[in-house]
């Protein structure tokens, strides 16, 4: 689809603009740095203008700009830290080991636990996880995207979207467990 | 045989909890939640942590000047051609 320039701008400011806060917190949510956060925002919106092309008006503009956001992200910031793909490894991990397919089952985290923690502990478990974890939890319960949206922004298969996002709360859970006890939360129960 | 049971139920679990499932499919968990404990326990866990992430999650606040500034350079951009 081509747009006039006139017709860019107003793509633009009513189809993208709307979406400034979603993506802000969204690129906070990966980056944990506010100027960084700002930055990733511009460029999305910036490449966003330019291939303006390649959007068609009355999809998914959300989950179009996240996708941008999500690759100029890894494009920015993982490179640089050359990190090893640790999500790869805890993949391959948990379908090699059957049993942890079942280990929510046996996690004895309580919903009252759950409950009395604060915000700030929650985010803090959130903001632990690695960041290809944290983002499926964050595109899910935050964004609100279903599966198949999620697999367009991250490239990847609804199969992987769905194992992933269960791993990744196996792990939130793990981590709320060890924050409760650590504050002295004690389970009632054995 | 029970691990298969498991794994389907926790695959239907999610997919209620996400608002993803079809009626047919939350008729199915609920039913199975009245006579199964410990995906009862499983569940009510689940929501409430995606509930309390939901609620308890403090937006950042985008800053002040970041739509202006987008806004400044689109318009530069859009000028230059």
């Amino acid at each position: 689809m081509s747009y006039e320039s006139k017709d860019k701008q107003r793509v633009f400011n009513e189809e993208f603009m709307p979406h400034i806060d979603a993506m802000y917190n969204f690129a906070f949510r990966l980056t944990l740095d506010e100027d960084d956060a700002k930055d990733l925002v511009q460029e999305t919106f910036m490449k966003a203008y330019r291939f303006i092309n390649s959007f068609e008006t009355g999809t998914n503009a959300k989950a179009w700009l996240f996708r941008i956001l999500k690759n100029s992200f890894i494009n920015n910031y993982r490179k640089k830290s050359k990190q090893p793909n640790k999500v790869d490894y805890q993949e391959v991990e948990s379908f090699y080991n059957s049993d942890s397919v079942n280990e929510n089952i046996t996690t004895d985290l309580r919903v009252e636990t759950v409950q009395h923690l604060i915000g700030d502990e929650i985010t803090n478990a959130l903001n632990s996880l690695d960041v290809d974890f944290r983002t499926v939890i964050i595109l899910c319960d935050l964004e609100g995207f279903t599966y198949e949206e999620m697999a367009k922004i991250l490239d990847i298969p609804i199969g992987t979207v769905r194992s992933r996002l269960h791993r990744a709360r196996n792990l939130l859970k793990e981590k709320l467990k060890q924050y409760a006890s650590s504050l002295g939360y004690k389970d009632k129960r054995k | 045989m029970e691990v298969e049971q498991n794994q389907a139920c926790t695959e239907l679990l999610l997919l209620v909890i996400d608002g993803q499932a079809t009626q047919e499919q939350h008729q199915e968990l609920m039913k199975h939640l009245e006579e199964c404990e410990s995906c009862r326990e499983e569940y009510l866990l689940s929501k409430t942590i995606k509930d309390s992430l939901k609620n308890h999650f403090k937006a950042n606040g985008t800053p002040k000047d970041l739509a202006n500034s987008i806004q400044n350079k689109i318009s530069e951009t859009a000028s230059l051609k």
